[in-house]
């Protein structure tokens, strides 16, 4: 969960790209790592396969504005995609604080974004965390893609509460850094409403 | 505009159209026999009953209205056939008095070459006849009282039905893994979804698939009704069972394909998957209304607090 360390004025926040296989996680973060400011990020590390699959997990550590002096720090990870890597997916959800679902839009690939969905869910429940206490967003990928689904039906299906949505384009590095603002003012109001409430 | 009727169809359709015409003309000549001896009402009698035969037979699922307009057009192309016939056999004759010509073209044998031309031209437009709705169920076996009783052992079950049970058991299967945030009911909305039949054919086991059946499928189309697709929508997969499907392909391909006797039963109970491609962009909009948003309560932010990261 998220820290916050008053000494060194500093908040450290966990968040997770999640969704299936080859949906364009890894896309995500190596865009954020390549367009931002190299002061404000630190090295990205990828644990992949010679496909360039993700075997263990991306990382990437990220510095936002300050507020009210204290530096916040986003740790981004990413997960395996593939099915047989659930322990390592259930392994990179401990501890976080927000998750982007990355969802690909293509029509071949709507079942595995349903089945993916649903072992977020069923991971987050192994910590005691659920959807409706864990920040999320949802990220439609590959809108450029010519045999996507309408956005309408992939709300249908991910996202009926309607929690915030953005179509994107990760390779081109459209919507990228939209969700990830998003969810990381999403960790950061819940951790602040948490700090009022004295729920921590 | 339907997808069997084309061009060709309409082509086929005037052609026909003169032809009967032609014959009609032709056969009006003809001494019939047994044209003295049927009276008018008998023919009428007949002929409603063979149209109305054919409509059903064209279109199983046809609605009460839909046949009886079936007739109806079928009667009026019938009378204009005659009607031709006989503006023609005036014209040879160089006579204005229409009726000696009319008399003579709606006798036995030119009425039957009219009707049968008639069926001809009209058969293409049968795709306009409007189907049955959901309406009731056909009551089965398995809904009655004797199968729904626990201390019964022995139940008869078709193969269709036990099709129909593998295929909901496989996707109540998927209902149980129901993710929170996802629907877990479907409106109910009548109408049906309308595929293409060779796409249908593809899908099938090769081995069911004739290549009578494929040729008969080119310019055919196959519906399904919406209640069996819409409680599929949420799973991101529809499925029905190979007997399942087999129901709702029109007859004359029915009829050419590997019947259910000679094929597995296991073949029967397979599960074919259809492409969401070729269904989704087909169902109404009130099919994926979401209710309304519902977000918890970490998503309501003020916008103007966002983090913004900096970015080159």
């Amino acid at each position: 969960m998220a820290s916050i360390n008053y000494a060194l004025k500093e908040i450290s926040c966990k968040v997770v790209y999640y969704g299936p296989g080859m949906c364009g996680k890894t896309t995500n973060l190596q865009y954020i790592h390549q367009h931002t400011a190299a002061d404000k990020r630190g090295n990205m590390v990828s644990l992949a396969t010679p496909g360039e699959r993700t075997l263990f997990f991306d990382f990437l550590p990220l510095e936002a504005a300050q507020i009210y002096g204290f530096r916040t720090k986003f740790q981004v990870y990413t997960v395996p995609g593939q099915v047989m890597y659930n322990s390592t997916r259930k392994l990179v959800l401990r501890g976080v604080d927000g998750v982007i679902f990355v969802c690909d839009s293509q029509w071949e690939k709507t079942r595995e974004n349903v089945e993916s969905f649903r072992n977020l869910a069923e991971n987050l429940s192994t910590y005691g965390y659920s959807l409706e206490t864990t920040p999320y967003v949802v990220q439609y990928n590959k809108r450029d893609l010519p045999n996507t689904a309408p956005v309408e039906y992939l709300q249908y299906l991910i996202n009926p509460r309607q929690v915030p949505h953005f179509e994107a384009t990760a390779v081109r590095g459209e919507g990228v850094f939209d969700v990830l603002d998003t969810i990381c003012t999403l960790v950061l109001a819940q951790m602040s409403q948490r700090q009022k409430t004295g729920v921590v | 505009m339907r997808k069997e009727f084309t061009a060709i169809s309409a082509f086929s359709a005037i052609i026909a159209y003169t032809a009967g015409i032609v014959l009609c003309m032709q056969v009006s000549h003809i001494e019939s026999a047994a044209g003295s001896q049927i009276a008018g009402p008998v023919l009428w009698i007949v002929e409603v009953a063979v149209f109305g035969t054919a409509v059903f037979a064209w279109r199983p699922r046809v609605s009460f209205a839909g046949w009886v307009g079936g007739i109806a057009a079928l009667e009026v192309m019938r009378v204009a056939f005659v009607s031709g016939a006989a503006l023609v056999l005036a014209i040879v004759a160089e006579t204005t008095n229409m009726a000696p010509a009319l008399r003579e073209a709606s006798a036995f044998v030119p009425r039957v070459c009219a009707a049968g031309f008639a069926l001809m031209v009209c058969y293409p437009f049968r795709v306009f006849l409007p189907d049955r709705g959901a309406g009731p169920r056909r009551r089965t076996f398995k809904d009655s009282a004797a199968a729904n009783d626990a201390a019964l052992e022995l139940v008869i079950v078709t193969a269709r039905e036990r099709a129909a049970n593998v295929a909901a058991a496989a996707r109540g299967e998927a209902k149980v893994q129901n993710a929170p945030g996802i629907l877990s009911s479907s409106p109910m909305i009548d109408g049906e979804i309308e595929l293409s039949l060779s796409t249908v054919l593809a899908l099938m086991p090769e081995t069911l698939v004739t290549d009578r059946a494929l040729a008969l499928s080119d310019t055919e189309t196959m519906t399904i009704p919406l209640e069996v697709v819409l409680p599929q929508l949420k799973e991101a997969q529809i499925v029905f069972s190979v007997a399942e499907l087999r129901a709702w392909i029109p007859l004359t391909v029915r009829k050419a394909l590997v019947q259910p006797a000679e094929s597995d039963i296991e073949m029967e109970n397979g599960l074919v998957s259809v492409p969401l491609n070729l269904v989704v962009p087909q169902l109404p909009p009130e099919a994926l209304e979401l209710p309304p948003p519902s977000p918890p309560a970490w998503a309501k932010v003020d916008a103007e607090e966002r983090v913004v990261f900096a970015t080159v």
